[in-house]
This record gives C-alpha cells, sequence and structure tokens, in this order.
C-alpha cells in the first residue's frame, strides 16, 4: 500500500508542468483508456466466456481452431491477404516508380486517379467489379452479347475479393513507396556508374536496399488491410468465407459473442504483427544525409514509353471501376434499358429506406471530424510539448499508437461489450450517435495523431521556453503561435477523420441503433437485398460528398499558403 | 612546361539559363595535383563532373594524350571519383563498398581480395573490412571512399571537396593520406576546394575559378605572391588594398609584408590601432589610416606583427603608429606597378 502510494507520488512528481497540464494529462489518458482500453479489455474477457456468460478459459480458441468451417476462413483469409499484398505491393512499386523515377507525362494525373480508391468504401469496388465482371457483367456477357465471346472470370469468391483488395491497397502501397523513392542519394547512382555498373546491378544494389523498409512496411499494411476489411468480401466473396465476415455471421447472425470477441483476437495478430514490425523498421532507418543529392532522371524514351503504358493501363482500370459505379446508378436497369434515370438515388423503396442514411453519416463525419481534430491536437500537444509526468507522458503515446493496430472490427464489438453493459455509467451513449463518434475516433485516432505530432516537432523547440521567458501563459502561446502554424496539419486532420467516417463500415456496423443507419451500412444491406443499383448511388454520394470535401481542404490550405507565404519561406 | 595529358578545350555548359561554364581551357600535365578552387557556384564541380564524364559539355572538346574522350561514359574512362558525401553504399561493408567497381571487371576472387585488402591497407583501414559505413567515423568513411576510388587503379583520382565535412584535425591528417596516395600510386589528381588553404598546401598547380571561368592557373606560390587579379589577391589569403584615386587598378600587399614603426619617416602613414588579435603564432593589427593619405586605404590597414613587436611598441587600441608598405611586395595589377607606386609615395 505505502508502495503504490509511494509510486503515484513519484509519477505525479517528476517533470515540472502546471497543475493545469498535469490535470489535462490525466484527463487524456482517462479518455484514451475509456477510447481503447477498457473496452479492449472487454473483448479480451469476452473470448474466454461462453454463450452464458461463464469463464471458459481458452474452450473458444480450441473450438475455433477444431472446427474446419471456421478454422477455413482464416486459412481463406491469410491466402487472400498474402495474395493481395504481393500484387498490390508489386503493381505500387510500378505506379511509384513511374512517378519518381521516369519522366512519364501526365504525373498529377495519374497521381489523383490513384488517390482516388482512398474516397470510396470497399463495397464500391466490389459492386464495380460486379457490374463489370459478375453474372451480368459487361464483360462476362460480353458487352451484352455486342461480342462474339463471353468471358466469366469466375468473379465470386477468391479472385474477385482479391481484385477488389488488390485496388483498396493499391493506392496505400503506392503512398508509402513513392516516399521511399524519393529518399534517394543520387551520388550513389553516379559513384557505381563512375565504377562501371549497368543499370540491373545498380538496380539491385541501390535502389532495392534503399527502400528495403518501404517495401516491408507496405506489404504489411496491405496484409493487414486486406486481411480486416469487410466490404469486398461481403460484396464479392460469394459462399468464400473469411474472418471479417465470419465474425459478422457470428455476432448478428448466431448472436455468438465469445467465438465473435474470438476471431476479433484472431484478427488482431497481423495488425499487431505489423505495428510491431513498423515501429522496428522506425528505429532502423537512418535518416539520408544531409549532403544527399536529389535523383535526377535520365532521359529515356522506352522506359518512359513502357511505364506510361503501366500508368495508363492501371488508372484506366480504377476509372473504369468507378465510371461503372457512376454508370450504373444512373442507368434504368442494367443491362436491359439502358436509359438514364436518377430513380435509383430514390431510397424509399428499398432496403436502405430513405437518403437519411447519408444525412446521419454527414452528421457523424462532420462530428467525428471537428472532435477528433480537438482531442487528437490536444493529446499530441500534451505529449509532444509538455514536460509534465514524463511515465504518463510514455503511456499516452503508446495508447494513441496502439489503435493502429485495431482492425475496425474488433473495435467495434469492443463497444459493444464494454459499453452495453447496464454497470457502464457510459451505457447512455449506446445506441445514439455518439458512440459512432467515438468509435471513429478512435479508429482513426493513430494517424491523425502522426501527423499532428509531426507538424509539432516541425515547431522551433523553444517556442513554448521563450513564451514562459516573456511571462506569457502556455495556453496564449499555443492559441496565438503553435496553433495557427500547425493549421493546414489540423485541416489534414479533419479531413482524415471525415473522409474515413463517411467510407468506414467495419467499426459501427455493430453499433448504429435502428434509426441511425448510415450510408456505408446501407450499401451493404441493399447490396445484401439485391438493391444494386440504390447501393451503387448510394456509393457514389459518398465518393462525391468525399471528392468535394477534397477539393474543399484543397482550396483553404492554398488560401492559407498564399496568406502565410511570408513565414513560410525561408531566406537562402 | 610538361607536356599536356588531360586536355581541356573551350569546354562550355549552361543549365537553362545559368551558364556553369564558359568556354574553358585547361592542359594538365601528367601525375600533376591540380585543385580547382573558387566560391560556390563557380562552376568547378561542374568542370570536375565533366571529367569525370558525368556531365555532357555543350560544346568543346577533352582529350586524354590527344585521345578524344568527350563522349566516352564514365565507366570508360579510368578515373576514381570520390564525392563531397562520400556517396558509400550503406547496405554494403567497408570490403564490399572497395570491391564493387572491381567486380565489373574480369577478375578472380583471390585477386579481388588482395587487392581490396591492398588498397584498404594504405588507407590504413583494414581492420574496419567488415564494418559498415555507418559504424565508422566521418574520417574513416571518408577514407573508405578514397580506397574506393583508388582500387581501380584510376589514371585520374578526381576529388569533389574531399575535406569539407571534416573537423580540422582529421582534415589536416587527410591532406597528407591523399597527397601521399597521389605520389604513390602515381596518378593525375584533380581536386576541387573552395578551401583556399587545402589548395596552397596540396596542389602543383592551383587553378582559380570565379563566375564560369578560370581567372589564373598557377603554382601556389605564384598564385599567392603574383595574383593577376583583384578577385584572386582577395581569394586567396588575407590582403590590404590601395585604391588610386583615379579610378585605375589597385595596389594591394599581404599583411604580413607591412612594417610597423614608431616614428615618421619619408614613406610611411600614419595610423591608429582599432584592434588587436591573437593568432596564436603573431597578431593581426588592425589600424585606420590618418591625415591625407587615408583616402587610399578606405578599407583600413591590416599587418601581422610577431608578440615581441607588440610588447616593444606596446600596441594597444587608439595606439599611434606608422606602417611602410615595401615596394618589392607591393602587388599590381593590370598596369606597370611601378608608376603607381610613385602616384602613392
Amino acid at each position: 500500500m505505502r508502495l503504490a502510494k509511494w509510486h503515484t507520488a513519484m509519477l505525479l512528481k517528476r517533470g515540472n508542468g502546471s497543475w493545469f497540464e498535469r490535470i489535462a494529462m490525466l484527463l487524456m489518458l482517462a479518455g484514451l483508456c475509456v477510447m481503447i482500453l477498457l473496452p479492449l479489455f472487454s473483448l479480451f474477457s469476452k473470448a474466454v466466456t461462453d454463450k452464458q456468460g461463464e469463464y471458459n478459459g481458452l474452450e473458444n480458441f480450441i473450438d475455433y481452431f477444431s472446427t474446419p468451417a471456421l478454422l477455413s476462413s482464416l486459412q481463406h483469409t491469410v491466402y487472400v491477404s498474402a495474395l493481395t499484398a504481393i500484387l498490390s505491393v508489386v503493381l505500387g512499386f510500378l505506379f511509384a516508380f513511374a512517378l519518381t523515377r521516369t519522366n512519364v507525362p501526365g504525373k498529377m494525373f495519374f497521381k489523383t486517379v490513384s488517390l482516388l480508391m482512398l474516397f470510396a468504401p470497399t463495397m464500391m469496388l466490389g459492386i464495380g467489379l460486379t457490374y463489370l465482371f459478375g453474372n451480368q457483367g459487361l464483360v462476362t456477357t460480353g458487352f451484352f452479347d455486342a461480342l462474339p465471346f463471353h468471358w466469366d472470370i469466375g468473379l465470386y469468391g477468391p479472385t474477385g475479393i482479391v481484385m477488389a483488395e488488390v485496388m483498396y491497397t493499391f493506392p496505400q502501397a503506392c503512398l508509402i513507396l513513392v516516399v521511399s523513392l524519393s529518399f534517394a542519394d543520387f551520388n550513389l547512382y553516379e559513384a557505381a556508374k563512375t565504377m562501371g555498373a549497368g543499370k540491373g546491378r545498380i538496380f539491385f544494389t541501390i535502389t532495392l536496399p534503399n527502400m528495403k523498409y518501404g517495401l516491408i512496411s507496405s506489404f504489411f499494411v496491405c496484409f493487414t488491410l486486406a486481411f480486416t476489411d469487410f466490404g469486398a468480401p461481403q460484396v464479392v466473396g460469394g459462399s468464400y468465407n473469411v474472418l471479417a465476415t465470419e465474425i459478422y455471421k457470428q455476432v448478428i447472425g448466431q448472436q455468438n459473442m465469445g467465438m465473435g470477441a474470438t476471431v476479433g483476437i484472431i484478427l488482431t495478430l497481423p495488425a499487431i504483427l505489423a505495428f510491431i514490425v513498423d515501429r522496428f523498421i522506425t528505429s532502423r532507418q537512418h535518416a539520408i544525409s544531409a549532403r544527399a543529392v536529389p535523383y535526377r532522371i535520365s532521359p529515356s524514351r522506352k522506359r518512359d514509353g513502357f511505364f506510361l503504358a503501366f500508368c495508363i493501363a492501371s488508372s484506366g482500370m480504377i476509372l473504369l471501376l468507378i465510371g461503372t459505379v457512376f454508370a450504373a446508378s444512373v442507368i434504368k436497369i442494367w443491362p436491359y434499358n439502358l436509359s438514364l434515370s436518377l430513380k435509383h438515388y430514390d431510397f424509399s423503396k428499398v432496403a436502405g429506406g430513405s437518403l437519411q442514411p447519408f444525412w446521419t453519416s454527414l452528421r457523424m463525419s462532420a462530428w467525428t471530424a471537428v472532435i477528433g481534430t480537438a482531442v487528437t491536437f490536444a493529446g499530441a500537444y500534451l505529449i509532444e510539448k509538455t514536460k509534465t509526468l514524463p511515465v504518463l507522458r510514455q503511456a499516452g503515446y503508446f495508447l494513441s499508437i496502439l489503435p493502429l493496430a485495431l482492425p475496425g472490427i474488433v473495435l467495434g464489438l469492443s463497444y459493444i461489450f464494454f459499453f452495453n453493459k447496464a454497470s457502464n455509467p457510459m451505457h447512455g451513449i449506446y445506441g445514439t450517435i455518439w458512440i459512432l463518434v467515438l468509435a471513429n475516433i478512435a479508429h482513426f485516432y493513430s494517424v491523425a495523431f502522426v501527423t499532428a505530432t509531426s507538424a509539432l516537432k516541425k515547431l522551433d523547440r523553444e517556442i513554448e521556453t521563450a513564451s514562459d521567458s516573456l511571462g506569457v501563459p502556455r495556453y496564449k502561446t499555443l492559441l496565438r503561435v503553435t496553433l495557427p502554424l500547425c493549421l493546414p496539419a489540423v485541416l489534414e486532420m479533419a479531413m482524415y477523420f471525415f473522409i474515413n467516417s463517411m467510407v468506414t463500415v467495419s467499426a459501427v456496423m455493430f453499433l448504429y441503433a435502428a434509426d441511425l443507419k448510415l450510408a456505408s451500412v446501407s450499401i451493404v444491406n441493399m447490396e445484401d437485398a439485391g438493391d444494386i443499383a440504390p447501393a451503387a448511388a448510394m456509393s457514389t454520394l459518398i465518393v462525391m460528398t468525399n471528392i468535394g470535401v477534397r477539393l474543399l481542404y484543397e482550396a483553404v490550405t492554398h488560401q492559407i499558403k498564399k496568406r502565410t507565404q511570408a513565414w513560410q519561406t525561408r531566406e537562402q | 612546361m610538361p607536356q599536356s595529358y588531360l586536355s581541356i578545350q573551350g569546354i562550355r555548359k549552361t543549365f537553362g539559363s545559368f551558364t556553369a561554364l564558359e568556354p574553358i581551357h585547361i592542359e594538365i600535365p601528367k601525375n600533376e595535383f591540380v585543385c580547382l578552387l573558387g566560391p560556390s557556384g563557380c562552376g568547378k564541380t561542374t568542370l570536375l563532373r565533366m571529367i569525370a564524364g558525368l556531365e555532357t559539355p555543350d560544346s568543346g572538346r577533352m582529350a586524354v594524350e590527344g585521345k578524344d574522350i568527350t563522349s566516352l561514359p564514365p565507366a570508360k574512362r579510368n578515373v576514381g571519383f570520390m564525392f563531397q558525401s562520400y556517396a558509400l553504399f550503406p547496405n554494403l561493408t567497408v570490403a564490399q563498398n572497395v570491391a564493387y567497381g572491381l567486380k565489373e571487371k574480369k577478375m578472380s576472387k583471390p585477386q579481388m581480395q588482395s587487392k581490396v585488402e591492398e588498397v584498404l591497407g594504405m588507407v590504413d583501414l583494414l581492420s574496419s573490412a567488415k564494418k559498415y559505413p555507418a559504424q565508422l567515423s566521418g574520417g574513416q568513411q571518408q577514407r573508405v571512399a578514397l580506397a574506393r576510388a583508388i582500387a581501380l587503379s584510376p589514371d585520374f583520382l578526381l576529388l569533389d571537396e574531399p575535406l569539407s565535412a571534416l573537423d580540422a584535425k582529421v582534415r589536416e591528417k587527410l591532406r597528407l593520406e591523399i597527397r601521399r596516395l597521389h605520389e604513390q600510386l602515381g596518378m593525375t589528381t584533380i581536386m576541387v576546394t573552395h578551401d583556399q588553404e587545402e589548395a596552397l598546401t596540396m596542389a602543383d598547380t592551383v587553378v582559380v575559378m570565379n563566375n564560369a571561368k578560370v581567372i589564373q592557373s598557377g603554382a601556389p606560390e605564384e598564385i599567392y605572391e603574383r595574383p593577376n587579379s583583384r578577385f584572386v589577391a582577395d581569394f586567396i589569403g588575407a590582403v590590404n588594398f590601395l585604391e588610386p584615386m583615379d579610378g585605375g587598378d589597385a595596389l594591394a600587399i599581404r599583411p604580413e609584408h607591412v612594417r610597423l614603426v614608431l616614428v615618421q619617416e619619408t614613406g610611411n602613414y600614419e595610423a591608429v590601432v582599432e584592434s588587436l588579435e591573437f593568432r596564436g603564432s603573431f597578431y593581426r593589427v588592425t589600424m585606420k589610416a590618418q591625415g591625407p593619405m587615408s583616402r587610399y586605404f578606405p578599407n583600413g590597414m591590416m599587418a601581422d606583427v610577431n608578440r615581441s613587436i607588440v610588447k616593444q611598441y606596446q600596441l594597444e587600441k587608439n595606439r599611434r603608429v606608422f606602417f611602410q608598405l615595401p615596394e618589392e611586395h607591393l602587388i599590381g595589377f593590370g598596369a606597370n606597378r611601378r608608376e603607381r607606386l610613385e602616384v602613392v609615395g
């Protein structure tokens, strides 16, 4: 008891922040615990209880691994995810290489197209594929018998899932690889050239080793995203069960919470592995020398020709897919009556019900953006800029990064277990929009946190000291200096929260109340009920909204940049 | 004049609207140690990269022993290039870095190994063969880069500011080491630097460049004692200028040649001490000229004097002194310097 007291005293004593900062830090930690740690704890305890809620040890896990039907979902998921990751990394590498190491024209265009996928819910990719390669698909029917041949690729099952997941994860791999390709020291290439090394040797001894960590990390990111995705397998998976759809079946279909939690824990394993690998890589990655010279692209028509063809093909596929969904949403009856109509945007006669889910999604995403950005920025500020309570600050950092390893489904499931308990004082938010907002903030916390942290890291470390020495309270400096300097990052965080909240389905599908249906969830429901055209229409609405938000973000950022040029540009 | 080995004839290079090199002519004899010296942006690195084949000239011609090399790729030129950043491959060990170029030659494993050992021995890094570049100090990395550059027994060793990243002590040691290797291996070495002391101590020939042009080239003593322009005099070492009133060419004198006296004599200039700077083996006295003659020295006058003089003359701030400018040490530019002297005297 005394020891515990001593520890608490030590925790509170160390560092030299104001009382206000200490209280803020404790509040933040409490918040992170409620948002992340306690729900996770509920999930773990649920995984070791049976249907009646009795403790049964590892019974569920043994059950899982001895039921062939359940075990097959794990094998399926590993297979699909590994294939996706390999394909995405290869394609992402070629695309990133085209953008950074060749003179392909229209780089901005290709880059923009590749990022379009980030605005779309994964169900939409599945829907697009259905329209192209499904039973009534454009390609399957040979353009509705216009062509002399039919081509059925056997979409439903692993083929369709991998296709959709590759399109979903490809931009993510591309983003990582563009960054790792742009950190190059051109002197290394020239050194090799003066020593007579050929192109192949240069590629294998300089280019590849230099981006080793980028390749590993993009592989893990793609694997994890595909491993935990629900939308695509739900639409094009057919009878091919994967972990994400299995959880949905166990929890929603059979109300088997214990097994749901068990599958959830299995679902988290690769993400945790990826998390550890990523930490390891970040610590290993040595900073590039300050004397490094940026890469200079040599002229080569053959190389540019090849990569231009590749970029056109891959961007064409992306545009074709999105275009198909757009088209399907305004075509009367695919493929029999191809006249245009907006009737699919009237959701009153289908499983969706009305346009209400869309408005609910907008409201939820807006709240998530506003509250999420404020909370995340405050958290990052406390951890990065205060010197108070070092031990707790470390803990806070860990908790802030942890959601990176949590699949949305697992988070959603944990939230049911935690907030649906009558004994929980926060039980009141269950069934309201606020639990959705909270789940989204938790789900997307880490990336926003990292954005805020790196923006804060770029600022002069002495700003706070200077303000102290001038006798100005810290909060004034935060509002007058730090926040304005970080405004671009703050906007980026808000956009990130908004766009992801619009497209996500995994975290919220367990948590929405009947009167609070969301756009992304209604796509799943409509698609499930066979109302594919309205599902396409809803997908189109989401993508359009996200593109709009992105454009707004670009415009505002542009304005800010123009207005703040004076302190952004540095004297040479 | 020794016979020319590398001949650079009218080499010119522009990057967009920026002229990196005006047509340049240089003849370099075999086994010379040449320093290209100049402020940043003067074109010296571009010229070096051109010699390595890493940059193609817009016009002009380069030849080695009369053989045209202008359009040869770097690999065919037999040059060893050392980069300012060293450009060591971070994922390869020291030995693998050194062997990188050897692998392109048809060479047996044992041959390669003995070559690697030989050059690593030359730079005293044999014990670090299995280490990675990141595990070495800056000076050691520099030596690995040097070993890698000489491993192929190049005709030309090209060094791009090889010492600029190192601290003073290591730098001094490596100067000697580079010079020793140059003599031992009989290469023709061309080194780019913006450090005049480095150029003077290491080179047989210094080529001073500014604004994409060669301003003067010659032995270090010649460049120092008889600079051909105000720019060279000012860029290399400390210098005082005597400004003529008629807008003609200035005269210059090095501070170590300025003599201080305490009594007025003919040919003396009156001055007041402004500051005393301790420089180790000597003091640098900065003075402000007094009287009607002061207009010739608008920038004041520096004199380097030894400690005993400072003590004897009780030099301190505001002390009145006289300085003399020995005729034989006056440096004239352009027109005849004797005439100039009379104008001043």
